[in-house]
């Protein structure tokens, strides 16, 4: 096994992920990573559109456009996806795996009571995810 | 007026980033095509892989996509049958879910 693979998720996006990630509980929170050559800049929170939002998340796809070409505009990209898992961890689920596409980085943020959460980055290789470590800063 | 034999209208495809290395890594491509249908279909037929992704093999978009016209969905509009007109722009959109 070589090393795990790593991305750079600043701190300020940490946080942004924690509180939309506490606003939205009991339910699921979901929206984008937008920065530059797959690296994240931006957090973006967007509507929670699945019917069973307690245990689902779904992007609207009107949203979902609207995100990436304003991103694209500003020389920037969709560069991963993020939802929250309200309580439990950080981990994809089955759901998670079979609806991930490849490419892109997939934050979960487990909420897991006591103000205490998990936040860790995935990324599907061969239609397996595999970790990445996430770093606050550069290293 | 053109020639009695119309021209078919160019527009504009976006491809979602999972998509475009299977796109010649390009944000976007120019397509020709009268219906957004036909659109889809010369996109197939010019990127296979890109089109084995978007359509099933009868040529049905497949579920985990949606097709905007600007910034109306191809269900809203009618389906594969509605027409393009030039200068449009088709988004390939990625169905983003999970649990
Ligand atoms: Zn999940």
């Amino acid at each position: 096994m070589g090393r795990m693979a790593e991305m750079r998720l600043p701190s300020p996006l940490r946080r942004a992920l924690a509180q939309h990630a506490r606003d939205a509980w009991p339910e699921e929170a979901c929206g984008l990573l937008v920065g530059v050559g797959g690296a994240p800049r931006e957090v973006v929170r967007l509507a929670n559109v699945a019917g069973d939002p307690l245990r689902r998340y779904a992007l609207d796809p009107l949203e979902y456009m609207r995100v990436e070409h304003a991103a694209e505009r500003r020389g920037l990209g969709v560069a991963g996806v993020w939802h929250s898992h309200p309580d439990g961890g950080a981990e994809p689920s089955e759901t998670d795996r079979r609806a991930a596409w490849p490419g892109w980085l997939y934050v979960i943020v487990g909420l897991q009571g006591e103000g205490q959460h998990c936040i860790r980055g995935w990324r599907l290789v061969a239609n397996e995810f595999v970790e990445e470590e996430l770093h606050a800063e550069q290293s | 007026m053109q020639s009695n034999r119309e021209r078919a209208p160019r527009v504009t495809v976006r491809i979602p980033p999972p998509l475009r290395p299977h796109a010649g890594d390009q944000p976007s491509l120019s397509v020709t095509g009268a219906t957004v249908g036909e659109v889809l279909a010369c996109l197939a037929r010019d990127y296979p892989d890109l089109g084995q992704r978007l359509l099933t093999p009868e040529g049905r978009v497949r579920p985990y996509v949606n097709v905007f016209v600007g910034e109306q969905s191809m269900t809203a509009r009618g389906g594969p049958e509605s027409a393009v007109a030039d200068g449009d722009v088709i988004a390939i959109i990625p169905a983003v879910a999970g649990g």
